[in-house]
């Protein structure tokens, strides 16, 4: 059984979105217009993390890599403050981790 | 005397797609006719002194045989304070993109097209090439504070992203890929030193070797592509997180 990645990025989406939605109503195209460009990063980075082909504190710290990079150019295509950028970006990377151990829950 | 803009490091870069590609290479900066062969820092380095006159990246005063290498335009950007996001420097004409020399590695320097593109010195195997940005890890962009750069009208965020790199950090990498990278560059003839599923210096100069004698960017870095390569895939999902 495969990880359901659309439904990881959906519900990431989804919260990243949510958590700005008074502020910054429209984030939601452009983070996933943002993160379209690191996608596959983001499955390859939590494929070998099921497979145990990373150690948690590199999983961690690659992740962290890419919420630096996703705000900055979250900042750069929407003219976002700094600050309703990072909540968006670490409310879907916090719903993107959360999807990922619930997936790897289910297939293991 | 006009500026120089963005465009005109663009246009001189072009003339000189084609041309070959040897790691490690001096060239001089005040040659205007120079053909190559280029390696990375040098290309970039020389199109800028042939469009401002100025060394950029570089050691050295005289520009017959100032040396030019990645981590020198690190440290130009440091110190003149012209070092932007990788996501400006995608959007900009004639901007600089940059991958860290880490590690004794050459890391990789690039201009950019400011649509997604680059003109680069690339390796041995493709020479001096119109290539993409995008896809690719980058650490920072970089506009020399003597060109004149254009605000980008749209930026645009890159359309595929590099997936991803294994690479020299701190703390370094650690993991059963890269001990399976580690296992893959012993069994073709480059030592990384001990098989522990550390990304380090020796594995860095390791991946770095193979690349050079397979024609990729020798950067050091294992992104998907030296992976390939290298006959190393991912493992089947078996964690409980």
């Amino acid at each position: 059984m495969a990880i359901d990645w659309d439904a990881i990025f959906k519900g990431a989406l989804a919260a990243g979105a949510h958590a700005v939605r008074d502020s910054a109503p429209q984030v939601r195209d452009f983070l996933e217009q943002v993160l379209n460009g690191h996608r596959q990063a983001l499955i390859e980075l939590g494929e070998a993390r099921a497979a145990g082909d990373l150690t948690k504190a590199t999983f961690d710290s690659e992740l962290a890599d890419e919420e630096d990079v996703l705000k900055v150019e979250l900042e750069a295509v929407t003219v976002l403050a700094k600050a309703v950028a990072q909540r968006a970006i670490n409310a879907f990377s916090k719903a993107f981790q959360d999807g990922l151990s619930a997936a790897i829950k289910l297939i293991v | 005397m006009a500026k120089v803009t963005g465009s005109d490091i663009v246009a001189i870069a072009w003339r000189h797609v084609g041309e070959r590609y040897v790691f490690g290479v001096r060239v001089p900066k005040d040659n205007a006719n120079w053909k190559g062969p280029w390696d990375c820092a040098e290309f970039t380095s020389w199109v800028v002194f042939q469009a401002t006159g100025k060394l950029f990246g570089c050691v050295g005063a005289n520009p017959s045989v100032a040396n030019a290498f990645t981590g020198y335009w690190k440290d130009d950007a440091d110190r003149l304070s012209c070092g932007v996001s990788v996501i400006v420097a995608r959007n900009t004409p004639g901007a600089f993109l940059l991958r860290y020399a880490v590690a004794n590695q050459p890391g990789h320097v690039v201009v950019s097209d400011g649509k997604g593109g680059t003109i680069e010195a690339h390796s041995t195997a493709d020479g001096v090439i119109a290539g993409k940005a995008d896809g690719r890890r980058w650490d920072q962009g970089v506009l020399p504070p003597f060109i004149a750069y254009e605000e980008p009208s749209v930026m645009e965020p890159p359309e595929s992203g590099p997936g991803l790199v294994l690479r020299v950090k701190s703390p370094p990498m650690q993991g059963e890929l890269i001990k399976r990278v580690q296992l893959a560059l012993t069994a073709k003839g480059f030592s990384p030193g001990v098989v522990d599923g550390s990304y380090g210096p020796h594995t860095a100069a390791a991946v770095a070797a193979f690349q050079l004698s397979v024609g990729l960017v020798a950067d050091g870095e294992a992104g998907s592509a030296t992976r390939d390569k290298l006959d190393v895939r991912a493992a089947e999902a078996r964690l409980r997180l």
